[in-house]
C-alpha cells in the first residue's frame, strides 16, 4: 500500500490562517496565565476522608473509586473553542494539584506563588484556603515522601541523601507517569467492552485479581460518565448557542462525546478525541509527568485513511484537527514551587509524540499523516508535544529526513532525531521481541518505550555522578554539605598510587550512591503499590487485562525502572584530568589539585597553572583522543552493569540514561570546582553532550558520542547540538547528512538549536520580543524566557557549529 | 506557662489584643532594624509599655544582632494571633506536633507546641522525639526562610542554610502560618 500521497510532503500551500481557529487558539494558549486547578485534589480528598470503600480489604478498588469521584464530579467545561472535547482541568492553562505527590511542597508558597517572578501560578485567594485548611492537612503526613518516612524511620539514609537534593532525585515521590499507554485497544473497540471484560473477569476470580478488575471497571466508567456530562454540556450550550458555526460545533462535540470513547472511534476526528478523553481520564489517575501519546501517525492513520478515502476528510481538516490536539496537549503544566521553577524550568509535561521509522515488519513506516503532523509542528512552533522523529537509514527515504531537518530549521529546535538501528537493537537487548521493539515509541525526554507494552517509570532516578565524584576525593563528604559524612568506603585519594587505585575507589562510591537510589525507589515503590495503583492506565495497556494486574504489580508485558545522570561530561573529563595529570604526566600531586580545587584555581600562580595544564592537555570527551583510551566509555559500561544487575519490584531491569532536563544547571550549581578544571558553581554540560569547546569539529563530536555503544545505554541520550543557522534546503540535507553520519557509527538520539549565540542575547536582552522563541533543553522543549539565568548562559554558550564546514564557531 | 505571653511593666498580662498589636510592633521594628530601615513609632499609647517591645528595642544594643530575636518575636506574634484571629486559629484546628528550631550553634532553641488549637512554646529544652526539627544555619537565614516575599524551603535547603529532621510538610505548613503572622510594614 502506498502510504504517502501528498504531492507536496512539505504541505507548503497550508498556513496556519488556513486551518480553521488553530491561529487564534494558539495566540490564546500561549497568552492564557498558569492557573493553579484545585478540582482534582478536593474531589479524591473528599473521597479519601468518606470511602465507601475499605481500603484495608480492597486497595486498588478504593483507589478507582476515588478517582472516579473525580471524573464523575468534573465539571464539562469547554474553556477554549478548541474542536476537541475535554480539558485537564478547570481552567483554560491548569496546573492541577496532586497531594498524593508533590502537591504540598506548594504550601509555603499559598500567599506567593501567584506573584512570583519567574513563571507565576495564579492562585485565588479562597482556593488557597481550601488548600492551607482542608486539602494539605489531610495529607501532611500520607504523601508518597512523608509515608515513606513514617513507615522507615526518620533517619533512612536514602532519604536524607534525597532532601539533601545534591545525591540524585527520587522519581516516585513525584510520580511513575513517563510511559506510553497503548491506544488501539480504545479506538478499534471502545472503553465499553473492556468494561464488561473487566466486569465478567472480576466474577471468576477472587482477591487481588477480583479486586484489580473491579477498580479497571470503575475508573472506566468515571471517565465515561465525564464524556457523558461533556455531551449533556455541549448539547445544552449548542441549544442556547445563535451563532450557526459554533452552534455546530457543540452539537458535533456532543456526538462525538456521545460516541466516544465509550464505542469505537468510526472517524478521524473522534478517534483524536478519543485518545484525549483518555489522556485525561489518565491525567485524573496520574501526574501529567511525561505521559505521552506515543506514535500517532502509526496509530492514527487507519482512521486517517479511511475518512480520505471516503472524502469524508481533507488534509486541510485533518491537520486542524491534529493542531487542535497539539494545542491540547498543552492545556496543562505542573503545579510547582519555586526552587523547581529553577531546576526544571519551563518543563511542561512532556508529552512525547512519535513519528516516522519503520513498522513492526520492519518496513517503512512514514505516512501521510507523518508529514501532516510535521507540517502542523513546523506552524504551531509549541513547547507541547515534545515532538521526535524516528530515523531508519536504511529504510527511511532521503526526502524524510531532510524534511524533519527542514521542521528543525523552521522552528528551531523541533523534532528530535532518533536512530531506529541503535534503539531497536538496544532495546532487543534488554528482551523485547523485535517487532516490539520496531514499535517503540519515546517517552517524555527521550527514553525508549516498547509503545503501550512496556512500563518504563523512565524517571525512577536521576543521579547527579558529581556527587560519586566527591565523595571520593573528599573521603565521604561533600564539600556542599560541609563536615557530614555519608559513608567512610574509600581512603585518602592523596594516597592513591595508581589511577586504577582511583578508579576502583570512584566505582565503589558510585557503586553504595546507585544502591542508595534503588533501594529508595523500591521503598517508595512499595508504597505505590499499597496506596496508588494504576487501574485506568493499567486499561490502557497491553498486558494487565490479560493477566488479571495492574501495572504497578508488574502487568505490563515488559518492565523497567530508569536511571538518568547528571554530569556525565564532567565526571568524564575529571577522570581523565585525573590520570594524566597526576598519574601519567605526573604534572601536580593529587594533594596539590586538590587544594588548587579547593580555591577554585585562583589565587596563585601554581594553581592557575594547574587549571591551565588541565584544560589544554588531558584528554577531553568528545575527541578522538579521548574515545580511544579516555574514560568515558568505561564508565558508561560500568553503569550498565551496575543498574543491569537489580531487579525491580515489578520484575524488570533498571536502565540508565543520559538526559538532564535542565538539572545539569541545578546540580552544577551545587558543586564545587572538579579535577576537570570546571569552577564552582557552574552549570555540567547537559545530557550526553561534552562540555563546550570540547572539540573544534562537529563530526569528532559527534564520532565520539556514537562511540559509546547504543547497547549499554537502553535509556537513550540527550545529544544538544547548536547551529547558527538553516538558511534553505541544502542547509538542511547537511543538517540531514550530518544525522546519518552520526547514527550509521552507532549514534542514539540528537537534538538541535538552531540559534546563534547572538540571537539568543538579544532574545535574554529583551525578551518581551521573544516570548515564543523554543529552545530544546535537554530532552525536551522549552521558552527560552522561562528558563533561568544559568540555563539561559548554558544555551547560549553551548558550543555552535557552522553547517557548512562543521566546524565549531568562535566568539571573541 | 507558655513563655511567649508578653506582660506589661508591671508583670501584668496584656489583653490578647493588646499582645497581638505589641508583638507586631517589636517583630515590625526587629525587621526594620535588619533591613536597616527606621524604626517604627512605638505604639506605646496603645499597649502601654511592654517588655517585648523593650526587648525588640534593645536587642540592638544588648545582643548586637536583632536576628537573634527574631525567632522570639515570630513566636510571640503567631501566639498572639491565634489569640486574636479566630480565622487565623483555623490553622492549627485538629493539629498536633512539636517542632524544634535551633541554630548550629545552639545559642537558640525553641520548642513549639501546637495541640487542642493552642500554641505553646517553650525555650531550651527539647522534647525526646519532635515531630519536626530545624536547624538553621543563623538567624538571618531562618529570617530569609520564612519571611522571604516567597517563602522557599527548598531553596534554603539546597543552598544549605538550613537542615532538618522530619516531614518537610511540616515545615511548609510552619512557614505558610508565619507569613501569615508577618507584620505589613
Amino acid at each position: 500500500m502506498q502510504l504517502v500521497t501528498l504531492p507536496d510532503i512539505a504541505l507548503g500551500e497550508y498556513s496556519l490562517q488556513g486551518l480553521g481557529d488553530l491561529a487564534r487558539l494558539r495566540e490564546e494558549l500561549l497568552a492564557a496565565p498558569v492557573e493553579i486547578c484545585i478540582e482534582r485534589a478536593q474531589h479524591i480528598t473528599a473521597y479519601m476522608q468518606k470511602p465507601d470503600t475499605d481500603p484495608e480489604k480492597e486497595p486498588q478498588l478504593f483507589r478507582a473509586r476515588a478517582v472516579r469521584r473525580y471524573l464523575e464530579n468534573k465539571a464539562a467545561l469547554f474553556p477554549d473553542d478548541n474542536l476537541l472535547a475535554g480539558s485537564t482541568g478547570s481552567k483554560r492553562k491548569s496546573a492541577p494539584i496532586y497531594p498524593e505527590f508533590i502537591g504540598l511542597t506548594i504550601w509555603s508558597e499559598l500567599g506567593s506563588i501567584s506573584s512570583r517572578n519567574k513563571s507565576p501560578q495564579l492562585l485565588s485567594a479562597e482556593d488557597a484556603e481550601t488548600l492551607n485548611l482542608e486539602i494539605f492537612p489531610y495529607w501532611i503526613d500520607r504523601d508518597v515522601l512523608a509515608a515513606t518516612k513514617k513507615e522507615h524511620g526518620k533517619g533512612l539514609l536514602s532519604v536524607r541523601l534525597l532532601e539533601k537534593m545534591i545525591f540524585f532525585i527520587a522519581g516516585k515521590a513525584g510520580c511513575i507517569s513517563h510511559t506510553v499507554p497503548f491506544f488501539q485497544r480504545v479506538l478499534a473497540k471502545g472503553l465499553l467492552p473492556v468494561i464488561q471484560e473487566a466486569e465478567a473477569k472480576a466474577e471468576k476470580n477472587s482477591g487481588q485479581e477480583r479486586d484489580f478488575y473491579r477498580a479497571v471497571a470503575a475508573s472506566l466508567e468515571g471517565l465515561l460518565l465525564y464524556a457523558r456530562h461533556l455531551a449533556e454540556k455541549a448539547r445544552g450550550l449548542a441549544k442556547d448557542e445563535r451563532d450557526p458555526q459554533r452552534k455546530k460545533r457543540l452539537n458535533d462535540m456532543a456526538a462525538v462525546c456521545e460516541r466516544v470513547p465509550a464505542n469505537p472511534a468510526s472517524t478521524f476526528r473522534e478517534a483524536v478525541n478519543s485518545l484525549w478523553l483518555c489522556l485525561i481520564g489518565i491525567h485524573a489517575e496520574n501526574i501529567n509527568m511525561a505521559i505521552s501519546p506515543g506514535r500517532l501517525d502509526q496509530l492514527l492513520y487507519p482512521y486517517y485513511r479511511r475518512d480520505m478515502d471516503k472524502g469524508a476528510l481533507s488534509v486541510a481538516q485533518a491537520m486542524e484537527i491534529i493542531g487542535s490536539l497539539w494545542l491540547k496537549l498543552g492545556d496543562n503544566v505542573n503545579a510547582v514551587p519555586q526552587v523547581s521553577e529553577e531546576l526544571f524550568g519551563g518543563a511542561g509535561t512532556a508529552p512525547a509524540v512519535t513519528v516516522g521509522g519503520i513498522d513492526e515488519q520492519g518496513e517503512d513506516a512514514v505516512n501521510d499523516l507523518t508529514y501532516i503532523m510535521l507540517r502542523v509542528t513546523e506552524l504551531l512552533k509549541t513547547r507541547e508535544p515534545n515532538m521526535n522523529a524516528r530515523y531508519h537509514y536504511e529504510k527511511n527515504s532521503r526526502e524524510y529526513r531532510d524534511r524533519v531537518a527542514a521542521v528543525i530549521g523552521a522552528t528551531k529546535a523541533i523534532p528530535a532525531f532518533h536512530n531506529d538501528v541503535a534503539n531497536i537493537a538496544t532495546l532487543q537487548k534488554q528482551g523485547t521481541a523485535l517487532e516490539h521493539a520496531r514499535d517503540y515509541a519515546i517517552i517524555g525526554c527521550v527514553e525508549l518505550a516498547a509503545a503501550g507494552r512496556s512500563y518504563d517509570s523512565s524517571s525512577s532516578v536521576m543521579l547527579n555522578l558529581a556527587a560519586p565524584l566527591e565523595l571520593m576525593l573528599y573521603q565521604g563528604r561533600r564539600p556542599t554539605t560541609g563536615e557530614e559524612r555519608f559513608n567512610s568506603l574509600t581512603p585518602d585519594p592523596r594516597n592513591f598510587q595508581s589511577y586504577a587505585e582511583l578508579w576502583d575507589a570512584f566505582s565503589r562510591q558510585t557503586a553504595w550512591l546507585i544502591g542508595e537510589a534503588i533501594d529508595l525507589n523500591e521503598k517508595m515503590a512499595a508504597l505505590h503499590q499499597r496506596h496508588l495503583p494504576t487501574p485506568l492506565l493499567s486499561a490502557l495497556f497491553e498486558g494487565p487485562l490479560e493477566k488479571g494486574r495492574d501495572l504497578i504489580f508488574g502487568g505490563a508485558l515488559y518492565n523497567s525502572s530508569g536511571a538518568t545522570h547528571v554530569g556525565f561530561a564532567d565526571v568524564v573529563d575529571s577522570l581523565n584530568a585525573m590520570q594524566a595529570a597526576v598519574f601519567t604526566d605526573k604534572f601536580c600531586t593529587m594533594d596539590e589539585l586538590l587544594e588548587a580545587m579547593r580555591a577554585d584555581f585562583r589565587g596563585t600562580p601554581r594553581r592557575l597553572e594547574i587549571h591551565q595544564y588541565i584544560l589544554n592537555k588531558t584528554p577531553r570527551y568528545g575527541t578522538a583522543r579521548e574515545s580511544e583510551s579516555g574514560a568515558s566509555r568505561s564508565l558508561i559500561r560500568f553503569l550498565y552493569d551496575n543498574y543491569q544487575r537489580y531487579t525491580n519490584y515489578r520484575g524488570g531491569h533498571y536502565r540508565p540514561a543520559y538526559w538532564t532536563m535542565t538539572n545539569h544547571s541545578g546540580h552544577g550549581r551545587m558543586t564545587r570546582a572538579l579535577p576537570s578544571g570546571r569552577l564552582a558553581g557552574k552549570t555540567f554540560a547537559s545530557g550526553i553532550t561534552p562540555v563546550s569547546g570540547a572539540s573544534a569539529s562537529l563530526t569528532e563530536t559527534l564520532n565520539a558520542v556514537a562511540a559509546l555503544n547504543a547497547d549499554y545505554i537502553p535509556g537513550s541520550v540527550a545529544l544538544n547540538i547548536k547551529f547558527t543557522e538553516i538558511r534553505n534546503a541544502q542547509d538542511a540535507r547537511r543538517l540531514g547528512d550530518f544525522v546519518e553520519g552520526y547514527f550509521r557509527k552507532g549514534g542514539q538520539q540528537v537534538q538541535f538549536n538552531i540559534l546563534s549565540r547572538a540571537m539568543l542575547e538579544e532574545a535574554r536582552r529583551a525578551p518581551e520580543k521573544h516570548k515564543e522563541l523554543l529552545v530544546r533543553v535537554s530532552g525536551y522543549s522549552a521558552y527560552f524566557n522561562d528558563l533561568n539565568p544559568a540555563m539561559q548562559e548554558e544555551l547560549i554558550t553551548r558550543s555552535e557549529y557552522d553547517i557548512e564546514s562543521g566546524k565549531a564557531v568562535h566568539y571573541a | 506557662m507558655p513563655e511567649v505571653d508578653i506582660k506589661n511593666a508591671d508583670n501584668e498580662l496584656l489583653s490578647p489584643e493588646a499582645q497581638w498589636k505589641a508583638a507586631q510592633d517589636s517583630l515590625s521594628n526587629c525587621l526594620s532594624a535588619m533591613h536597616g530601615q527606621p524604626e517604627k513609632p512605638a505604639r506605646m499609647e496603645q499597649t502601654g509599655r511592654n517588655t517585648a517591645q523593650k526587648k525588640g528595642l534593645a536587642a540592638k544594643h544588648m545582643l548586637g544582632s536583632p536576628v537573634d530575636l527574631f525567632l522570639n518575636l515570630l513566636l510571640q506574634a503567631m501566639h498572639a494571633k491565634f489569640a486574636v484571629d479566630a480565622k487565623y486559629r483555623k490553622n492549627i484546628k485538629n493539629f498536633t506536633a512539636q517542632y524544634v528550631f535551633k541554630d548550629r550553634s545552639a545559642k537558640i532553641c525553641q520548642t513549639v507546641y501546637f495541640a487542642g488549637g493552642k500554641m505553646k512554646v517553650v525555650s531550651g529544652k527539647e522534647p525526646e522525639n519532635p515531630t519536626f526539627t530545624l536547624i538553621f544555619r543563623d538567624g538571618k537565614a531562618l529570617l530569609a526562610l520564612l519571611f522571604s516575599p516567597a517563602p522557599d524551603v527548598l531553596n534554603a535547603l539546597l543552598n544549605q542554610e538550613v537542615d532538618f529532621i522530619g516531614n518537610i510538610n511540616y515545615l511548609n505548613k510552619f512557614a505558610y502560618m508565619a507569613l501569615l503572622a508577618k507584620p505589613h510594614f
